[in-house]
C-alpha cells in the first residue's frame, strides 16, 4: 500500500492541512485578550460561541470551575407522599434504599420487589397518591416512579432556568441515569455563591402583566433622560411614531375560550410592518444605530409573534442598559421588566431566521406564589371540549389559594398572568374569565413537551423531594492557571529532553524522529478539537506519556534496522526489513495500550476520561507518525540518490 | 551511538533468582498494608472533603489546626501543598461531607484574608459507586488483554503477560501501602496506565519470540527466549529511559494532583521493565513446558 512516495506526501500534507484548519479556532480562542471576548460577547454573542464550540475545550482543573452531581433523594419521597407511615412500609423503605444502594439498582424496583415479597398492600399507605390508575401494588408503584419522575424533571427545569444567573457562557446541566443531575459551570467565579444557587429553593410566582400602555411613559422617561445625559436634544425622543406602543398591544388578544390561554398571533412580517420604518431586510437582523440614536433605550424592543421581546444577540447589551443606576432610579418602583425563559425564532418574510427573547413588564408584587400550587399535569384536552385533543396543563391550587385567585382571576379578566420561576417569564396566558375551585386549564400551547414543562416548572414551588449534592469538586482559577503553567512546563522540558536524546543517540535518523514527534503532538491536538474533546490535567499528563512512548514506535524501528545492518544487508533492504519486522510489534504494543485507555475513557469520568481520550489519541496518531510518516521521509531520501549510509 | 550492542545476558538462567526477589516484594506490600491497616483510600472511594486554602499571610499547620480546633472541628488531616509561585496553600481533608461543612470551614477562618483554590466533596454512595468503577476498569481491562494476547499468540503467552501485569500492580499498590500515599481515581488511571505500558514492553519480547521460534524448531525454548531478551534489550532500555525522563520531569515539575500519579507511572515503569523480562517470559516458558510434556506423555 502507497507504495509510491507521492501518494503518501499527498496524504501527510492532507493531513497536515486538515489539522491546522481544526487547530485554527482553538488558536484564534486562546489567544483572544479577555477584553476582545467580553467585546465579542456584546456585539455577536453566537459568533463567540460558535468559535468557543470549535476550540479545544479545557477541562474544570484547568480553567477553574465547578462539577457539581445533584440526587434527588427518591426513598424520602416515598416516605413523605405515603399518608401513613407506620413501620411496615417504612421497613420496606429503608431496606429497599439499602438494597439498591448496594447492587446499584432502582430503587422503586427494590421497592416494588420487597413489598410484594412481604404482601404489603401499597394502597393502604398511599390512597391520597396523584395520578392513581388502581389499586393494585403496580399502580401505585408507577404513580410513584411518576412522582419520582416529576420531581427530579422539575429540579432540571429550576436549575436551567438559573443558567444565566451563574454568570458563566456554558453551563452544562444534563441527567443522568433517573435520580441524578450533573451541573458543570466552567470558569464560575463565585463559586459558594454558584453552590447556594443550585440549592436555592425555588421560587414560583404569579404576576400580573401590565399592559402597553404602561410601558410607553417609562419608555419615554427612560429615552429621554439616556438622551439628556448624552446631550442630544430630546424634541427627536418624542416620536409618536414609536413602533414600540403599536406593538405591545398586540400582546392581549384572545383567541378561543380556555379559562387561560397563551397568545400567538400575528405573523412577524406584519410586526415588523408595523414598525413604520424605512429599514432594509438586512437591518432586522440587528438594531440600527439610527433608531438608537433617537431611542436608546426603547430602540432594542420589537414587536414578535409572541409579544415585545429583543433581538437574541442584543441581550447582553440590553441587560447593561437595564442594570444600569441611571434606568434603575428612573424604574417605577410597583413594576419590573422580566426576561422570558428562552430564546424564541421567528422567520422572517424572505425565509430567514430571527431568534429573540420575550421581555414583560410586571406587576413587582406577586399575586400568589408555587407554595399554592398542589398539583400540575400535562394532559390533552378532554374530548368534546373547546381543547379537544390539545395539550393543556392542569393546575390545582390548596383553599387558601384559590381564594385570592378567583378574586384575582374575577378583578382581572382579558389581561395576562406570567408564571414565573426565579424571575423568568414561563408563559404569560390571557385570564379568560374568573376561576373559582382552585382548578386552572391552560391551553393554547404547542405541544405536549411544552405542556410538560410548564407543569414542571408549576410544580417547582413544592418538592417533596429533597435535592442532595452527592458530589461536588470546585477549582479556584489560580490553580487552573497553576495547573497550565506547571503541564506546560513539564511538556516542554520533557519534550526538549527526549529530542536531544534521540539526536545524541541515532543522529540523522534521530531528527527524522523527532519530526514525527512534533508532529504527533500537533495531531493529537487537532484531534482533540475535532472530537470536542476537554483537555484535563490528567489529560495533560496523557500528553507527555504519549511523548514518551511515541518515541517507542521509532526505537524498535532503528533497533531493527541497526540489527539489520549489522548482518550485512544493504542500507536500502535494511531499512524495509527494519520496518517490515518491526510493525507486527509495533502494532501489538499498541493495540493492547489502546485496550487499557478506551476501558479508562469508557468507565472513568471526567479528568480520568481525559487522559484516557488524549491517551488513545496519542498511541493512533503515533503510529501514523512514527511509522508512516518516517519510513515517507526516508523513502524521500532514497529517491533521489540510493543510500549508501544511513545516519543512525 | 550503541549501549548493550550484540549482548548476551542469561536472564532465564536467573528466573528462580527473580521469581524470589518478586514473591518477597510481594509479602513486603501485603505485609505492610497489613500493618499499615489497609491502603489509605482517598476521599474520592470514602467520601468526604477535601478544601485546599491559600492565606494571604502564610500560616502553619498547627495554626490551622488550633483555629479550626477553636471552631469545634477535631480530627481533620491538615497538611500544606507547595505551590509553584507563591507561598504554601494550607489542604484540610476529612471524610465527613455535607455542604454546610464546606461552609463553616470558610466561616472558622473568616476574620482572614484568603482564597478557597480548590473544593472536594464526595458523598458516600458516590464513593461507593467509584470504588467499584475502579475496581470494574482493571478487572475489565485486563481481561480484554488476556483475549487479545490469546488471540494474538496463544494463551500461555496470555496468562506470562498477565502474571506479569498482576504482579506489577502488586508491587505499586504495595509501595502505596507501605508508604502510606493515597490512593485515588487518579492513581488507578496510572495503574491502568502502568499495565498499557508494562504490557508494550512485554509484547515487544513476545514478537520477538514469536518471529525466532520460526527458524528454530530443534532450539530449547529457553534459549529462544533468552536470545530474544537480549535482542531487545536495547530497545527495552531506550524506551524506558525517555519514558522515564518525562515522567520525572512531571513528578518534579508537576503539581501536587499529578504527582502521586507520576509516583505510580515511576515504580511502574521500573516494575514494569523488570517483569516484561524476568516474570511474563519465565511464565510462559514454564507453562508451555509443561503442556508440551503432557502432549509428550499423551503420545
Amino acid at each position: 500500500m502507497f507504495k509510491s512516495p507521492g501518494s503518501r506526501w499527498i496524504i501527510i500534507a492532507a493531513v497536515i492541512l486538515f489539522s491546522v484548519y481544526k487547530l485554527f479556532p482553538s488558536l484564534q480562542y486562546y489567544t483572544m485578550s479577555e477584553e476582545a471576548k467580553q467585546q465579542m460577547m456584546l456585539d455577536d454573542p453566537a459568533k463567540l460561541t460558535e468559535l468557543h464550540k470549535q476550540a479545544i475545550n479545557l477541562g474544570l482543573d484547568l480553567q477553574g470551575g465547578m462539577h457539581v452531581i445533584l440526587e434527588a433523594d427518591i426513598p424520602i419521597l416515598a416516605q413523605n407522599l405515603s399518608n401513613d407511615k407506620t413501620g411496615e412500609l417504612l421497613q420496606a423503605i429503608k431496606s429497599a434504599e439499602r438494597i439498591s444502594i448496594k447492587n446499584r439498582t432502582d430503587f422503586f424496583d427494590e421497592m416494588e420487589l420487597l413489598a410484594n415479597a412481604n404482601d404489603i398492600k401499597l394502597i393502604k399507605y398511599y390512597s391520597e397518591l396523584d395520578g392513581l390508575g388502581g389499586k393494585s401494588n403496580a399502580d401505585v408503584m408507577a404513580a410513584l416512579r411518576e412522582q419520582g419522575d416529576y420531581a427530579i424533571n422539575s429540579v432540571l427545569e429550576i436549575i436551567r432556568n438559573r443558567v444565566d444567573e451563574f454568570g458563566v457562557s456554558e453551563p452544562t446541566i444534563q441527567k443522568s441515569g433517573k435520580t441524578r443531575i450533573i451541573v458543570e459551570l466552567a470558569g464560575v467565579k463565585d463559586t459558594d455563591r454558584a453552590s447556594s444557587l443550585l440549592q436555592r429553593t425555588a421560587l414560583l410566582e404569579f404576576k400580573l402583566v401590565k399592559p402597553g400602555t404602561d410601558l410607553q411613559p417609562i419608555l419615554d422617561k427612560i429615552d429621554t433622560s439616556l438622551l439628556e445625559m448624552e446631550g442630544i436634544p430630546d424634541d427627536a425622543v418624542v416620536d409618536k411614531n414609536n413602533p414600540v406602543d403599536d406593538m405591545t398591544g398586540s400582546d392581549v388578544s384572545p383567541k378561543d375560550d380556555s379559562l387561560l390561554t397563551t397568545d400567538s398571533t400575528g405573523t412577524i412580517e406584519d410586526l415588523f410592518e408595523a414598525l413604520g420604518t424605512t429599514e432594509t431586510q438586512t437591518d432586522l437582523l440587528t438594531t440600527s444605530a439610527n433608531i438608537l440614536s433617537k431611542n436608546p433605550f426603547s430602540g432594542y424592543l420589537r414587536g414578535f409573534p409572541t409579544g415585545l421581546g429583543i433581538l437574541s444577540s442584543e441581550v447582553n447589551k440590553f441587560n447593561v442598559l437595564l442594570n444600569s443606576t441611571e434606568v434603575r432610579t428612573l424604574f417605577p418602583k410597583d413594576s419590573e421588566l422580566l426576561w422570558g425563559n428562552d430564546d424564541l425564532s421567528a422567520t422572517l418574510e424572505d425565509g430567514r431566521f430571527v431568534n429573540y427573547r420575550n421581555i414583560y413588564l410586571v406587576k413587582k408584587e406577586a399575586v400568589l406564589t408555587g407554595g399554592v400550587v398542589t398539583d400540575a399535569r400535562a394532559a390533552t384536552g378532554p374530548i368534546g371540549s373547546d381543547v379537544s385533543g390539545q395539550p393543556v396543563v392542569n393546575l390545582t391550587m390548596n383553599a387558601e389559594g384559590a381564594k385570592t385567585w378567583a378574586r384575582f382571576t374575577g378583578a382581572n379578566i382579558q389581561k395576562n398572568v406570567a408564571i414565573v420561576l426565579d424571575k423568568k417569564v414561563y408563559m404569560a396566558p390571557v385570564i379568560r374569565d374568573r376561576i373559582p375551585g382552585g382548578r386552572t386549564q391552560i391551553s393554547g400551547l404547542d405541544n405536549i413537551e411544552e405542556a410538560k414543562d410548564i407543569a414542571n416548572v408549576l410544580r417547582a414551588g413544592k418538592l417533596p423531594a429533597p435535592v442532595k449534592i452527592q458530589e461536588e469538586r470546585t477549582i479556584g482559577p489560580s490553580l487552573g492557571r497553576d495547573s497550565i503553567i506547571a503541564g506546560t512546563r513539564a511538556m516542554t522540558t520533557g519534550f526538549i529532553l527526549v529530542i536531544i536524546f534521540m539526536i545524541f543517540y541515532y543522529r540523522g535518523s534521530g531528527l527524522i524522529a523527532n519530526l514525527a514527534l512534533m508532529l504527533n503532538i500537533f495531531f493529537v491536538l487537532a484531534i482533540l478539537a475535532m472530537l470536542n474533546a476537554t483537555l484535563t490535567l490528567p489529560g495533560i499528563a496523557g500528553l507527555i506519556l504519549t511523548i514518551g512512548m511515541a518515541v517507542d514506535a521509532n526505537v524498535i524501528i532503528f533497533e531493527r534496522i541497526r540489527e539489520e545492518i549489522d548482518k550485512g544487508k544493504t542500507v536500502k533492504a535494511s531499512i524495509e526489513a527494519g520496518y517490515e519486522k518491526a510493525f507486527s510489534a509495533i502494532f501489538d504494543a499498541n493495540i493492547t495500550t489502546l485496550i487499557a485507555a478506551f476501558v479508562l475513557a469508557w468507565i472513568g469520568s471526567g479528568p480520568i476520561k481525559g487522559f484516557a481520550v488524549t491517551l488513545s489519541a496519542g498511541i493512533i496518531c503515533s503510529l501514523f507518525s512514527a511509522v508512516f510518516i518516517t519510513r515517507s521521509v526516508y523513502m524521500l531520501f532514497g529517491n533521489k540518490k540510493p543510500l549508501n549510509e544511513l545516519s543512525i | 551511538m550503541r549501549l548493550l550492542n550484540n549482548t548476551n545476558f542469561d536472564f532465564i538462567g536467573k528466573r528462580k533468582l527473580a521469581a524470589s526477589l518478586s514473591v518477597i516484594l510481594i509479602l513486603c506490600g501485603i505485609v505492610g498494608s497489613i500493618f499499615n491497616k489497609g491502603f489509605t483510600l482517598s476521599i474520592d472511594f470514602t467520601g468526604g472533603t477535601i478544601v485546599q486554602i491559600q492565606f494571604a499571610e502564610e500560616i502553619t499547620t498547627a495554626e490551622a489546626r488550633q483555629i479550626l480546633k477553636d471552631h469545634g472541628f477535631e480530627n481533620l488531616d491538615i497538611t500544606t501543598i507547595s505551590s509553584p509561585d507563591s507561598h504554601d496553600d494550607i489542604l484540610i481533608k476529612t471524610q465527613l461531607s455535607g455542604t454546610d461543612l464546606r461552609d463553616k470551614l470558610n466561616a472558622a477562618f473568616g476574620d482572614r484574608e484568603f482564597e478557597t483554590r480548590r473544593t472536594e466533596q464526595v458523598g458516600p454512595k458516590i464513593g461507593n459507586e467509584l470504588k467499584n468503577d475502579a475496581i470494574q476498569s482493571i478487572a475489565v481491562a485486563l481481561t480484554l488483554i488476556l483475549i487479545y494476547i490469546g488471540f494474538r499468540f496463544d494463551f500461555y503467552y496470555a496468562i506470562g503477560s498477565v502474571v506479569a501485569l498482576m504482579h506489577d500492580i502488586l508491587i505499586t499498590l504495595g509501595v502505596f501501602a507501605v508508604l502510606k500515599l493515597e490512593v485515588d481515581m487518579v492513581t488507578v488511571a496510572a495503574f491502568l496506565t502502568i499495565v498499557g505500558y508494562s504490557l508494550n514492553d512485554t509484547i515487544v519480547v513476545f514478537d520477538r519470540i514469536r518471529e525466532n521460534i520460526k527458524g528454530s524448531a530443534r532450539e530449547k525454548l529457553e534459549d529462544i527466549v533468552n536470545r530474544s531478551l537480549n535482542d531487545t534489550l536495547s530497545r527495552t532500555l531506550i524506551t524506558s529511559f525517555t519514558t522515564m525522563l518525562v515522567i520525572v520531569i512531571l513528578f518534579i515539575g508537576g503539581l501536587e494532583t499529578i504527582k502521586d500519579f507520576a509516583f505510580a507511572m515511576i515504580i511502574g515503569i521500573v516494575v514494569g521493565t523488570y517483569s516484561s523480562i524476568y516474570i511474563a517470559s519465565p511464565v510462559m516458558i514454564l507453562l508451555e513446558n509443561r503442556a508440551g510434556r503432557k502432549i509428550a506423555k499423551k503420545k
